[in-house]
């Protein structure tokens, strides 16, 4: 009803039905949502170590420290193709990996059961990853941080910004610190983050060797 | 219930943080001919050896001992195949001809649960401060800063009075600091809070003087040319001599505390000069608002809770002037800054008052003294406790009024992209220029030809909504909304407490963090 005479008296203290309808944290945080989140992820993903292992198979740093498998390696190859699977073992002047993705097949690549061995000669770039570093949660976390900034009011300019950056520059590190990178290391360097750091026994089939067992999707 | 959304929040990022161990694990390998060195001692529990054997299995040590003499590695731990599958655990002494490779696995703290923990601590702390006490987390109006060397300097605030359509008006801001070096002149204007501004124009008032003179603005938006101010020599409060802090507009400020009981209260500040310009004297007063407005202004907007908007609504349909009259009379009650001098019979009497509202960049006034005060040396400020921050006084002679001349914005840039539809905007007497949190826009000007014998200052028009807080709803109570507005003088006794509870560490935090951003 509309009010003729506006002023105190005359007031009614009606509450708004849009409360009911609309989180009202969800108001609040929306606008912050609609810059903020998308560049955070934006910097996340763009900041971060990638690899190409399927999900489960890197474990945290206290149990690959007591498993004997060997790092993921994801493998450029000189013609720009890629080549993903654990780091068996590496020789002077070849790497094996073994892998069970299917996609893996390389006319220029000796293979023996998913065991793959590949020229030194051939791989442009490797990139060694031997445990999960986890900057998935740091990425989480970093959201919700930026989200628990809602309540800063005139600070969200500072506190935002500090969790967008801080969040990002943390994953970024974070990702980075299971890597080993050929060439950036040397080519010996990655023996040790091989399943065989001394080279597959001789008595071993290679076609016997089998892939690590992990939990899939 | 209040505040659980964010709590939650908190304790789920608190609580990752501790299901997450963020570590390093470390290699290092050992030739197969130095498996029975000391090196490979076992010291510490964070510690694993794998001993790869020749015939590809591997044993996983958590607990070991070298025996030189018997050449071997005594440990528990277990035993896997070739494919890692476990063949057995327990305590195993293997010779060390039959390792090919050893290997040290160590595990150790990341920095980044470090870096990743203190800023979770420290947000964390912010948040619990602004949930304790949410109006200590502040909104400004537009912000404008201009170029300083390699950063923005902020130099004006834009109508920080009128927080409704209905209370949109224009605000003229003394651009102090800023002395430009060319004919083409930019300001950046910001959003730097959670409000609506609605930007009618940002105009810059360049004012001709001559060599060493000065320009100020009394409140009546009238423009003066003066001589130089004179510094005050002496300004006495109550706890003591302050004259250092006014004697130049230095970013040091003269302030107080509220009193603890009404913040109305007055007090006074005695200053003195060394001699009387003559004729035609104006006081010249550099300040800014304390945080005690805002801290008001966002009481009452809490007081008014979900209801805000319907009040609101009624202040813009106010035909009878009632609402606005209320706001004007609570406004008044705690007063600006009053200056008073010493008539011929020896009582004080006021020669003017100062009104600038925003506690953001402060700002110059002048207050053309009467013909009675013109010969005065001794002046006294009268203004509530704690709701003012004085950076400078002086007393200067005036030559005379002058007139500016108006300069409109010629290019509008928002994320170094032109913006035409901004620049209309801004152009356009009848439209506005909208900016959402976040936002800022590059406006450029052309200074006359004479601009380095010219004063300038900012003219901005408009409006801002503040956006409710979720927190502030807590405190709905419309009862004593009302009494701020029809009864100040209670409000501003009953509100004292609360306001002394936190004044301390609001105006600390929120100055701090405030230039730190800049």
């Amino acid at each position: 009803m509309q009010d003729s005479n506006p002023g105190f008296k005359n007031y009614s203290f009606k509450r708004f039905s849009f409360k009911k309808n609309v989180p009202p944290f969800f108001l609040k945080t929306y606008s912050l949502c609609r810059i903020v989140i998308p560049l955070a992820v934006m910097c996340l993903l763009n900041s971060c170590a990638t690899n190409y292992a399927p999900d489960g198979w890197l474990r945290e740093p206290d149990e690959a420290a007591q498993t004997g498998y060997g790092g993921w390696a994801d493998i450029t190859l000189k013609n720009d193709s890629l080549l993903s699977g654990e780091l068996i073992a590496v020789y002077p002047d070849t790497l094996f990996i073994l892998s069970n993705l299917k996609k893996m097949k390389a006319d220029s690549i000796r293979t023996s059961g998913r065991l793959y061995a590949i020229p030194k000669n051939k791989i442009d770039e490797i990139q060694v990853t031997y445990y999960d570093s986890q900057e998935g949660a740091i990425a989480v976390i970093s959201v919700l941080g930026i989200l628990s900034t809602v309540t800063h009011g005139f600070w969200l300019s500072l506190s935002a910004p500090t969790w967008l950056l801080g969040g990002t520059t943390i994953a970024a590190v974070r990702s980075e610190e299971p890597v080993i990178e050929y060439p950036d290391r040397s080519w010996e360097n990655l023996e040790k983050y091989a399943r065989f750091p001394q080279g597959i026994p001789i008595m071993i089939r290679r076609d016997s060797i089998l892939t690590k067992p992990y939990l899939k999707d | 219930m209040k505040h659980i959304g964010i709590i939650f929040l908190s304790i789920c990022i608190l609580g990752m943080q501790s299901c997450y161990n963020y570590q390093n694990l470390e290699k290092r390998t050992v030739m197969a001919g130095h498996t029975g060195s000391s090196s490979l001692n076992n010291s510490g529990n964070d510690i694993f050896l794998k001993a790869h054997m020749r015939n590809g299995s591997m044993y996983v040590f958590k607990t070991w001992r070298p025996d030189t003499s018997a050449k071997s590695i005594t440990g528990s731990g277990k035993l896997y195949d070739f494919n890692r599958t476990l063949l057995d655990t327990g305590k195993f002494t293997i010779h060390i001809d039959s390792i090919a490779i050893a290997e040290t696995n160590t595990l150790k703290e990341s920095n980044v649960g470090a870096g990743l923990m203190i800023m979770t601590v420290a947000s964390a702390s912010l948040t619990a401060f602004c949930v304790i006490n949410p109006k200590a987390c502040f909104g400004s109006c537009p912000t404008f800063y201009a170029q300083s060397g390699d950063s923005l300097m902020l130099v004006a605030e834009g109508f920080s009075s009128s927080v409704a359509p209905s209370l949109e008006a224009a605000d003229v801001d003394a651009l102090v600091p800023v002395l430009p070096k060319s004919r083409d002149f930019m300001l950046t204007m910001k959003n730097e809070a959670l409000e609506t501004h609605v930007v009618r124009h940002a105009d810059i008032m360049s004012v001709p003087k001559k060599g060493s003179a000065r320009v100020f603005k009394s409140t009546q938006g009238e423009f003066w040319r003066c001589s130089n101010p004179e510094s005050p020599i002496l300004a006495q409060d109550k706890t003591g001599n302050c004259v250092d802090l006014l004697k130049a507009m230095d970013g040091k400020e003269r302030f107080s505390a509220t009193d603890s009981t009404d913040l109305a209260a007055r007090e006074e500040i005695d200053i003195e000069f060394l001699k009387a310009p003559g004729k035609s004297a104006g006081i010249v007063i550099g300040a800014r608002q304390t945080l005690l407005s805002t801290f008001l202004f966002y009481q009452t907007l809490a007081y008014l809770g979900t209801g805000a908007g319907e009040w609101f609504a009624r202040l813009e349909n106010d035909e009878s002037g009632f609402l606005k009259t209320q706001i004007r009379r609570a406004e008044l009650h705690l007063g600006g800054i009053e200056m008073l001098a010493q008539n011929s019979e020896g009582k004080w009497e006021s020669v003017g008052e100062i009104y600038e509202h925003g506690p953001l960049a402060a700002d110059q006034h002048i207050i053309p003294l009467p013909e009675w005060a013109e010969h005065s040396t001794k002046f006294r400020i009268k203004m509530s406790k704690g709701s003012w921050r004085i950076d400078y006084a002086g007393l200067a002679a005036i030559e005379g009024k002058t007139e500016a001349v108006r300069i409109h914005p010629q290019l509008v840039f928002k994320n170094n992209a032109p913006a035409p539809e901004a620049l209309s905007a801004l152009l356009d007497p009848l439209q506005t220029l909208v900016t959402m949190p976040g936002e800022a826009y590059d406006i450029h000007y052309r200074l006359p030809e004479d601009f380095a014998d010219s004063e300038i200052f900012l003219e901005s028009k408009g409006y801002y909504l503040e956006w409710m807080r979720q927190e502030w709803l807590a405190e709905e109570n419309p009862a004593l909304a009302v009494e701020i507005f029809v009864s100040p003088v209670s409000a501003l006794r009953r509100l004292a407490p609360k306001f002394k509870s936190v004044e301390h560490t609001m105006e600390e935090s929120f100055w701090r963090s405030r230039y730190a951003g800049q």
